[in-house]
């Protein structure tokens, strides 16, 4: 059996969901750095991997189920999409109150991101949402409209000045 | 140790004029010429107006007549190579010439000196405009603009005026055609003629595929397909006929678009999107507050971890924020106490206690 890091058998230092195998490791590998735009895209990846059309379709489909995959999907480049800004903003919510509150906020469509984590010192925040917007008066009125449906007035905008790097979780 | 230094220095400008040079041929190649036209134009009327004396033509009237080899028998010779080969359609060049020979005729003033031609920057500007106005392949436009400018200021200076000036002119005197060099109108007009062309075809370039995103997104079937694509591409043997079937479109339209979006940079990418946790992955979340002329230090170092997904300078005293993907806590510890050691900076590790959503997905 293969790690699932450094993709090589015997490895000692992880623990990986037992229900991989090699082939799903191997279909990962192409299909994160490939993605043919064509016909029959799950066809042309089979031929890379070695396996029928019908495999990789179920194979991809096993993954998603097990949670191995969030989705296959487009991803966007938020930037040249015209979602120039990206504030990230933080609530003092009532520790009592957060799972009820958070679930409101991450009903917003706006929002892109939302967790509760923990305070620390300067910082007496414990909710974050992330939006984009494609202007920053349009990224207040979504805010002004959260905090007002939540309740929550004591909050922080922080707007991203300079992405230093945004890539994808890899394997 | 200064002979070392000269010589980088000598082989960085060598490499900086190459590259300069490189784009220079490229860009003339755009609007018709080849390699060897482009560097006569350029670096043979260089040459020649340092080195070659004029040269005498004819003797008529008693008026000696001579030709500057950079001023005048260069873009003579180089528009008449244009002419013969077809490069410029003929009564379209014949059309510039007339033009722009009238345009100088009537801007042109004879003195002692020789022709003094007046408003430079409007004949260019005429040769030009009617090569992109006449045509609309650009490798035509090069060529009617250079032909236009260079014998429309021959005939316009010099031709027309040939009466008046053979009547001002002492006995003996020696008019020489071109006789400013790279100074001269005929030289100028042809060569900001073709630089006018290549600034307006880079810009209409540009442009173009500003206009073709424009139109890709306000097109609300493309936005439909990139709401629905961002949330899943279908499982399905033929995944591109099942998104087309739910916005609307063809599965060859869905696939163009698809590739459009791509090329233009508005999709990212198209793939899986990994589930850290799904795979016994741990995550989080790190704000530092960095010295502000020290934060591109300090990202530096954090973006030498490929666990390091996400790095961003914020406007708040904590400044620097990321996010770390890795195997184990073990190992999220192991890159908080190296960047710690090599910022010199403190780190806050903030561990999602609880995630009410994730899932990028963006409302066109």
């Amino acid at each position: 059996m293969m790690c699932m890091i450094c993709l090589q058998g015997g490895c000692s230092k992880l623990a990986y969901p037992s229900d991989f195998d090699e082939r799903d490791l191997e279909l990962l590998k192409i299909m994160q750095d490939w993605f043919p735009v064509v016909e029959r895209p799950f066809e042309e990846i089979g031929k890379m991997a070695g396996m029928e059309e019908d495999e990789v379709i179920e194979r991809v489909r096993n993954l998603i189920e097990r949670g191995a995959i969030r989705r296959l999907a487009v991803s966007i480049k938020h930037r040249n999409a015209g979602f120039r800004y990206n504030a990230m903003v933080v609530w003092n919510v009532d520790d009592e109150l957060v799972e009820e509150v958070g679930k409101k906020v991450a009903r917003f469509s706006e929002v892109t991101h939302c967790y509760e984590r923990p305070r620390f010192p300067g910082w007496n925040y414990n909710l974050y949402a992330m939006i984009h917007g494609k202007s920053r008066e349009e990224c207040l009125e979504i805010i002004e409209r959260i905090s007002n449906e939540i309740g929550f007035r004591d909050y922080r905008i922080v707007w991203s000045i300079k992405e230093y790097k945004k890539t994808h979780v890899r394997i | 140790m200064q002979e070392s230094y000269l010589l980088v220095l000598s082989a960085v400008s060598v490499i900086a004029m190459s590259v300069l040079v490189y784009y220079m041929i490229k860009a003339f190649e755009n609007v018709g010429f080849t390699f060897a036209e482009t560097a006569v134009i350029v670096f043979g009327s260089l040459v020649a107006y340092f080195f070659i004396p004029d040269i005498h033509l004819a003797t008529v009237n008693n008026i000696n007549f001579a030709g500057n080899v950079a001023g005048f028998l260069i873009p003579l010779a180089i528009s008449l190579r244009l002419l013969v080969t077809g490069r410029a359609p003929f009564w379209k060049a014949v059309g510039g010439v007339i033009i722009v020979a009238y345009l100088v005729y009537t801007n042109s003033e004879v003195t002692l000196r020789g022709v003094l031609v007046g408003n430079i920057p409007s004949i260019i500007l005429v040769a030009s405009l009617y090569s992109l106005a006449g045509t609309r392949k650009h490798e035509e436009r090069g060529p009617i603009a250079y032909i236009s400018g260079t014998l429309g200021v021959i005939l316009g200076a010099d031709v027309f005026n040939l009466t008046k000036l053979s009547g001002m002119v002492p006995h003996n005197f020696s008019l020489i055609i071109g006789g400013a060099g790279l100074f001269d109108a005929i030289y100028l007009v042809g060569l900001f003629a073709i630089i006018v062309d290549i600034s307006f075809t880079i810009f209409t370039k540009i442009y173009e595929k500003e206009l073709r995103v424009m139109k890709g997104m306000n097109d609300g079937k493309v936005k439909e397909l990139l709401n629905i694509a961002q949330k899943s591409i279908p499982l399905e043997t033929r995944p591109f006929r099942v998104l087309g079937d739910m916005v609307g479109m063809s599965e060859k339209e869905v696939i163009e678009s698809l590739r459009k979006l791509m090329a233009d940079g508005i999709i990212r990418r198209i793939g899986p999107v990994l589930n850290p946790r799904g795979l016994g992955y741990e995550s989080t979340l790190v704000a530092m507050k960095v010295d502000a002329e020290d934060t591109d230090r300090v990202a530096e170092i954090i973006n030498m971890f490929p666990e390091v997904t996400h790095n961003y300078l914020r406007d708040a005293d904590y400044n620097i924020w990321f996010t770390i993907t890795a195997e184990s806590r073990k190992r999220i510890d192991e890159i908080l106490r190296k960047i710690r050691e090599l910022s010199g900076y403190d780190v806050y590790d903030l561990p999602a206690r609880r995630v009410f959503k994730i899932g990028v997905s963006f409302r066109f």
